[in-house]
């Protein structure tokens, strides 16, 4: 159960993002903040399906066949004969840290998103500004629930707990249905609200 | 034969194309009479209806030697004639002939390129929203009696979608579509 501070936290949280991430929109234009979207899902989908761990293992293997590599003295016969000890490598991602890592791919990866901006032309503008407010709340819908609500933080190598984490995704749930009630319109009503102000602003940007 | 909401999107992603190789600035022409025309049947629909029904209807069923009484399913075949047919007229006299677009070109990138996919989804969402709720409202006259659709087999997804329809949504209120089309005028002759 959520208590009344919980939710009002949701909704400032919320407000705070979608404004936020919504004035950088508008400066960025769409072009950039739609790069942004497309990094925010290559992100989440390297994080939450089975292409994360995938990509650690793999990384694993590379780090260990460099490490043989350089016992070897990077000399092909030596390596063949080194060849089984490879197990005995220590992995360079050990899986109490695997989470851990993926998050921080995850991060990197927006971080990518906004870097590769930079360099697209793309100039300030009413869809972007709705681009940007789409890719705050997926940012703080996936990063707030990895976050702790009370310091100290994780040590490192430590998992977010399944309780905080629902606990969060919880707050941003609720912190969205008061918004929905507060303006007194139903989902249906709201994105047509959302798809009448797109139209009248496709006219707007005619030239 | 795949369910009726298949076909329905196909023809929205044909509106989609349309809009993708036309540019939205002459899609958004054809938004706007889309909202004019519907704004029309459901602000007048029910009146035209009655009186049809009432008078003119069962006169022209009786000179053709039939029985008003008995001929429902034609009376709401030549009703789902009357209101499919203007939309279609419309769509078409705005695809055929003289179209009226908007001045101005769509800006390039992925900004046109996404405007353009949105307006030609509300063209495709209006025009077969509404020829979906009037053959639903007159219970897909002939078409069942031939064998050709039965809606007993409506999905329950089908069900929903009618629920979402434009003139369903719109049934109460047509003055929003009609006002909204009215900004959208306003907006095209700003400059």
């Amino acid at each position: 159960m959520q208590n009344s501070g919980d939710v009002w936290q949701g909704i400032v949280t919320l407000f705070a993002l979608l404004l936020l991430f919504g004035y950088l929109g508008w400066r960025r234009g769409f072009a950039r903040e739609f790069i942004v979207f497309v990094a925010i899902l290559i992100g989440q989908i390297i994080r939450a399906t089975d292409l994360g761990p995938q990509l650690v293992v793999k990384i694993n293997q590379f780090w260990a066949l460099f490490k043989i590599a350089a016992k070897a003295g990077f000399s092909p016969p030596k390596m063949l004969e080194l060849a089984g000890e490879i197990a005995t490598i220590e992995p360079l991602i050990p899986p109490d840290r695997q989470e851990a890592f993926l998050f921080l791919l995850f991060l990197f990866v927006i971080f990518l998103g906004y870097f590769v901006g930079q360099f697209i032309s793309s100039r300030p503008s009413p869809v972007g500004m709705i681009m940007g407010m789409i890719n705050g709340y997926l940012i703080g819908a996936l990063l707030l629930p990895v976050l702790p609500r009370e310091l100290p933080a994780h040590l490192p190598g430590q998992t977010a707990s399944v309780a905080q984490r629902q606990q969060a995704q919880e707050v941003m749930r609720r912190g969205l249905q008061q918004v929905g009630e507060i303006l007194g319109v139903q989902p249906v009503y709201a994105l047509l609200l959302l798809i009448a102000l797109l139209l009248l602003w496709a006219a707007w940007e005619l030239r | 034969m795949g369910p009726i909401e298949t076909l329905w999107g196909v023809i929205v992603l044909v509106f989609v194309i349309i809009a993708l190789v036309r540019g939205y600035n002459k899609e958004l022409g054809v938004t706007v009479l889309l909202l004019i025309v519907l704004f029309l049947e459901l602000q007048f629909g029910d009146m035209v209806e009655a009186r049809l029904k009432s008078d003119i209807l069962p006169t022209l069923i009786r000179a053709f030697g039939g029985d008003p009484d008995r001929a429902v399913e034609v009376q709401n075949f030549l009703l789902l004639l009357i209101f499919q047919g203007l939309l279609i007229v419309v769509i078409f006299a705005t695809y055929a002939g003289r179209t009226f677009s908007f001045p101005g070109s769509p800006p390039r990138g992925i900004e046109g390129t996404f405007f353009n996919v949105l307006v030609g989804l509300v063209n495709g969402y209006l025009f077969t929203g509404t020829l979906w709720y009037y053959l639903h409202k007159y219970d897909y006259p002939f078409l069942k009696r031939w064998g050709l659709f039965d809606p007993t087999l409506l999905t329950d997804r089908a069900k929903r979608m009618l629920e979402y329809v434009p003139p369903a949504l719109f049934h109460d209120h047509p003055e929003f579509l009609a006002a909204f089309a009215g900004i959208l005028v306003i907006l095209s002759v700003r400059k």
